[in-house]
């Protein structure tokens, strides 16, 4: 193997664990293994780490200094992945197209010119100022350490023979300057860097299971935790060959929950999981919700006031994101670390925009207020305005966790009303992990008109509508859990009242593995659900499928084992150890092969 | 009021010259199969439908109807559609169809939002901080089909993208906007500059590409699952795609190209600028679809500037309550149809490998954010011009408004505020136009949706009578 000496990566050299030092006689791989792409988010958090450039992007040398003619510099607007079951990053959702393969060549020639002001770039001192072959011998070690970064490990000869006659040709017919921002734009659109390729240590097979390489585990490992590319630790880590055994691989990752990288990559698996991602998509309407915030329900005639409501909705919106991610911060972080927290603690934040839907209930209380800077925040007239989050206790009747979020609640709502049938939906296959497959084709156009001169309760009118009795077999298990969170409007503030009728939020969920939750509200369910071991190992094989890439089942080998651990020992950032320290994260099955 | 039209400048501008580069593609054998070419243009305010529309006399709005225009003189048409008079065998002039949809999607400021329903046909994505598309714009769709691999898929520009009004609307798939270029000089460097500059960094773009291309040509021996080695290869023939586009705009062959286009500021000569690259595009099939998104104009250019320069608040906003501004945003529609009909002349001026002219194999599209400046979507106006080989054009078709969606009117219409039914859902012009430009699909952007009175509507399917 080509290794090239360097300092700031410890990259000195390849010493492979002893093979007898790998503990586990019979690994269990994941049932399948394919090659991930890295994400927009992980593409940008990538580049910035690279060139050691910081987070926002406002803080970046402007591109024309370096000689990019692109308008902005960081980050990087990619089309979004299609997903799979809410996540991205996951190899069947993703599939290139020739418009995201023209953003890569548009980026990589961005950030190619980027390399020239990146501190971490060069390997020498006053490379400027250097004669034209010192310039040239810099610039070429310089970019072969960028490669290993790049491409997150060593690089071999025959790839550093490619890398060196490219660099090479770029060399002779540019000006040094641009041939480095050639040469790094060809590296940034290789796809070792755009892929996490992992071919294991194929000299340990045993079975169909391979363990994956400690350059491959450092990968995986900043991927999983942190949406980015290994520190040096993890690099120097892999160049001792010291991410091989269990212990090893989750030692690494109890430093890296503690960098603040990792609060971010969590709060980005809640905001796939539960959807909030689309937070900005919601859209209660003015007719119904403006009231709450001093609008007439109608709007004027002469079209003066079209923009008020929807820049009052871009705050609300930008607060229940906000909120959501500060409570799952605060609550895996700073609280008690468990996912029976996250489902029933009734703390939070609250801004002046959703105060309104909280009501009197939600009380201010000690603690550090959140606010938000004027330059993160733009309201439809693209002006800056600022948002501040006060710690809040809710009441307990009426808030438990993540299920009673007015962000998790107004995603599962109609404009008007809110919509039973999707929440029950999303209680069902987001945390039982229940399959209900498509609703007929017939279903949308019979779903309940959502308009405001609707007759009786939102409850009895989708009753009413799934009551044949060839409906019954999936909204007998959609429809309670639906209608526990009844007490929440469209965009998830309390009611007691519906149509001028007390609110039913009664019901009993029939799960698959045979427990019936019996509950009285939302609140109630919640408590249950957080208690309920199909809920806990639901939770786990969501987090077992964002960390793997794979549409994972619960009848998998290898996931028992960690569900079972869960429910022992319910802390949220032990379950993200325990992954990486299985057999799932460190090894990957060839028999899928050819 | 500007006058109009420098219509022979453009032809020894822009025509000869392009046609002589297609008569000798042509003059050696038999004629080539020509592509077909679409353009979108997209104008701000929309239209005043009572100075655009015609009602020949007998003719009742409770029912369809349509006219020809073969044997309709210019004192016939209306004061708005006037000016598109010597093109109106290769039009159609669609009245009955509103931007219902868009009344629905009750987020945003009524401009983003009808851009995005009015070219994509589905509902906005806001960020927060801009405005999204939840699926691709129909310029994409079509470019999707028929572009060349080693040529651009699309060309977009916009004038007077300062303004928000010239907000760009062309959308690749869910996110944001693709970029537009505001000037013909910078449209000529994304035509002509790889082929023309003296930039080594131009040609090194392929090299680039190139040595990513065999980066996943070395990899892809070892890549033992079928499933990522399919991956691969996918992205592997875009990246071979990529370079053979940027190769084959390098090493492009026009015969005369164009000289580049000078600084321009004033709008009519932006908009022949661009004219220009689009003809100049189409002969050389460098790409065969463009957009042109319509900035604001300033009120000197139609006339209006003793009286005020706001053309959106003074002007746009006020056509239901004073008749000058009606009559300013009539002028205003009429200087943009003189200069779509001055596009058509640059078209029919330009002969194409086939021996017809660009303009018998390139269908137009035009349209707007929302129906009228007063941010109404009732009364959305399209016009398609062109498109022979699929329509049946010359024609003016009136539908009933019978779509239960209710869509924001002045009280002067309806006392109310609003009126109980709209037009057809544009939608369905959108699926004709896909279906002129040889997409077999039913439906652009949103189909069966429910209206504020729960009622479903259905935006799926073309509209009748077209063909």
């Amino acid at each position: 193997m080509h290794v090239i000496a360097t300092t700031a990566l410890l990259l000195l050299g390849g010493c492979k664990a002893d093979p007898s030092d790998v503990e586990e006689a019979a690994p269990t791989p994941p049932p399948t293994s394919l090659m991930v792409a890295l994400t927009p988010t992980e593409y940008n958090n990538t580049v910035r780490d690279l060139l050691g450039m910081p987070t926002d992007g406002d803080d970046w040398p402007t591109p024309a200094s370096v000689g990019s003619t692109e308008a902005t510099s960081w980050p990087w607007i990619f089309p979004e992945e299609p997903g799979v079951e809410g996540f991205e990053g996951q190899a069947e959702g993703q599939m290139p197209s020739a418009y995201g393969i023209e953003q890569i060549q548009r980026a990589a020639s961005h950030y190619g010119a980027y390399a020239l002001k990146s501190s971490l770039f060069f390997t020498c001192t006053n490379w400027a100022s250097l004669s034209l072959d010192e310039q040239k011998s810099c610039g070429w070690d310089s970019v072969e350490r960028f490669a290993q970064r790049a491409w997150r490990r060593a690089i071999t000869e025959e790839e550093s023979t490619r890398l060196s006659d490219f660099w090479e040709e770029n060399w002779q017919v540019a000006v040094a300057e641009d041939a480095i921002s050639l040469t790094i734009a060809g590296i940034l659109q290789s796809p070792n860097f755009l892929y996490r390729i992992e071919h294991g240590d194929t000299a340990a097979q045993i079975g169909d299971a391979v363990p994956l390489t400690d350059w491959e585990m450092a990968s995986r490992l900043s991927y999983f935790l942190w949406d980015s590319m290994p520190d040096n630790a993890l690099f120097a880590a892999a160049i001792e060959g010291t991410l091989s055994t269990q212990q090893e691989v989750q030692a690494q990752a109890e430093r890296m929950l503690e960098d603040p990288k990792a609060r971010e990559a969590v709060i980005h698996f809640h905001r796939q999981w539960l959807g909030t991602v689309d937070i900005h998509k919601i859209s209660p309407t003015r007719s119904a919700y403006g009231p709450l915030y001093g609008l007439p329900a109608d709007t004027s005639l002469d079209t003066s006031d079209d923009l008020v409501w929807p820049s009052t909705l871009i705050h609300v919106r930008n607060s229940m994101e906000l909120e959501t991610n500060l409570f799952v911060e605060r609550t895996l972080f700073d609280g008690a670390g468990t996912f029976k927290a996250l489902l029933t603690d009734n703390h939070g934040y609250m801004s002046s925009y959703t105060e309104p839907l909280y009501g009197d209930g939600a009380k201010i209380i000690a603690g550090d207020t959140v606010s938000w800077s004027e330059t993160d925040l733009f309201d439809v007239y693209g002006q800056n305005f600022s948002l501040t989050l006060h710690p809040t206790r809710f009441p307990e009747d009426e808030r438990a966790g993540v299920l009673t979020l007015p962000s998790v609640l107004a995603l599962h709502s109609y404009t008007v009303h809110p919509a039973p049938i999707v929440r029950g939906v999303f209680v069902l296959e987001k945390f039982a992990c229940e399959t209900l497959g498509a609703p007929p084709a017939e279903a949308a156009g019979t779903a309940p008109p959502d308009t405001l001169d609707a007759s009786a309760t939102n409850r009895e009118r989708t009753a009413e509508i799934t009551s044949p009795p060839e409906c019954a077999a999936c909204h007998d298990r959609i429809n309670p859990p639906g209608f526990a969170f009844e007490n929440y409007d469209a965009m998830g503030g309390w009611r007691d009242k519906d149509n001028g009728s007390t609110v039913d939020a009664t019901g009993i969920l029939p799960l698959q593995s045979g427990v019936d939750l019996t509950f009285d509200n939302g609140v109630e369910l919640a408590h249950q659900l957080a208690e309920t071991d199909q809920v806990l190992d639901c939770y786990t094989l969501q987090w077992l499928r964002y960390a793997l890439g794979i549409h994972l089942g619960a009848d998998d080998d290898g996931v028992a084992e960690i569900q079972e651990s869960f429910r022992e020992k319910d802390k949220v950032l032990n379950l993200l150890v325990n992954i990486v320290g299985s057999d799932l994260f460190r090894y990957r099955n060839i028999g899928g092969d050819e | 009021m500007t006058s109009r039209r420098k219509f022979l400048q453009g032809l020894s501008a822009a025509g000869v010259s392009l046609g002589l580069n297609s008569l000798s593609s042509t003059a050696q054998g038999k004629p080539k199969v020509a592509p077909k070419r679409l353009i979108l243009i997209s104008h701000c305010h929309g239209w005043t439908y009572d100075s655009w529309k015609i009602r020949p006399k007998g003719l009742s709005e409770k029912g369809s109807w349509e006219v020809d225009f073969q044997d309709m003189g210019v004192d016939e048409m209306s004061e708005c559609l006037a000016p598109l008079h010597r093109h109106r065998n290769r039009m159609l002039a669609l009245d009955g169809l509103s931007l219902g949809t868009s009344e629905l999607d009750i987020d945003g400021y009524r401009h983003q939002t009808g851009w995005i329903h009015a070219w994509t046909g589905n509902w906005a994505h806001f960020t927060g901080t801009e405005i999204g598309a939840q699926s691709a714009s129909l310029d994409q769709i079509v470019a999707a089909e028929i572009a060349r691999t080693d040529r651009l898929p699309s060309i977009e520009m916009t004038i007077n993208s300062s303004l928000e009004e010239g907000r760009p609307f062309v959308f690749p798939g869910t996110g944001l906007a693709m970029p537009m270029i505001d000037s013909p000089a910078a449209m000529w460097e994304r035509l002509y500059g790889p082929s023309q500059s003296s930039d080594p960094l131009w040609s090194k773009q392929k090299d680039v590409l190139n040595f990513a291309h065999h980066e996943y040509n070395s990899l892809l021996p070892h890549m033992k699952n079928p499933i990522d080695r399919e991956k691969l290869e996918q992205h592997y023939a875009l990246v071979q795609s990529l370079a053979q586009r940027v190769d084959g705009m390098a090493g492009l062959e026009c015969g005369t190209v164009p000289s580049t286009p000078k600084t321009l500021s004033e709008y009519n000569d932006t908009f022949d600028g661009f004219a220009e690259m689009i003809a100049g595009a189409f002969s050389c099939d460098i790409t065969r679809v463009a957009s042109l998104s319509l900035g604001e104009m300033p009120t000197a250019n139609f006339g209006w500037d003793d009286v005020t320069d706001d053309t959106h608040k003074g002007l746009a906003h006020e056509i239901y309550n004073s008749a000058d501004a009606h009559q300013a945003m009539t002028d205003y529609y009429k200087v943009h149809a003189e200069q779509v009909a001055h596009l058509v002349d640059v078209l029919e001026s330009t002969m194409d490998v086939d021996g017809n002219s660009l303009m018998d194999n390139t269908l137009i599209v035009w349209g707007s954010e929302m129906a009228n400046g007063w941010h109404g979507y009732q009364h959305y106006c399209p016009i398609l011009i062109g498109g022979s080989w699929h329509f049946k054009t010359g024609r003016y078709l009136y539908w009933p408004h019978e779509t239960p969606i209710e869509v924001l009117v002045p009280a002067s219409i309806y006392a109310a505020g609003y009126a109980p039914v709209s037009g057809m859902p544009h939608q369905r012009m959108l699926v004709s136009v896909a279906q002129a430009m040889g997409l077999d699909i039913d439906q652009v952007g949103l189909g069966l949706i429910q209206s504020q009175t729960g009622d479903w509507v259905d935006c799926s399917g073309n509209l009748p009578n077209l063909t």
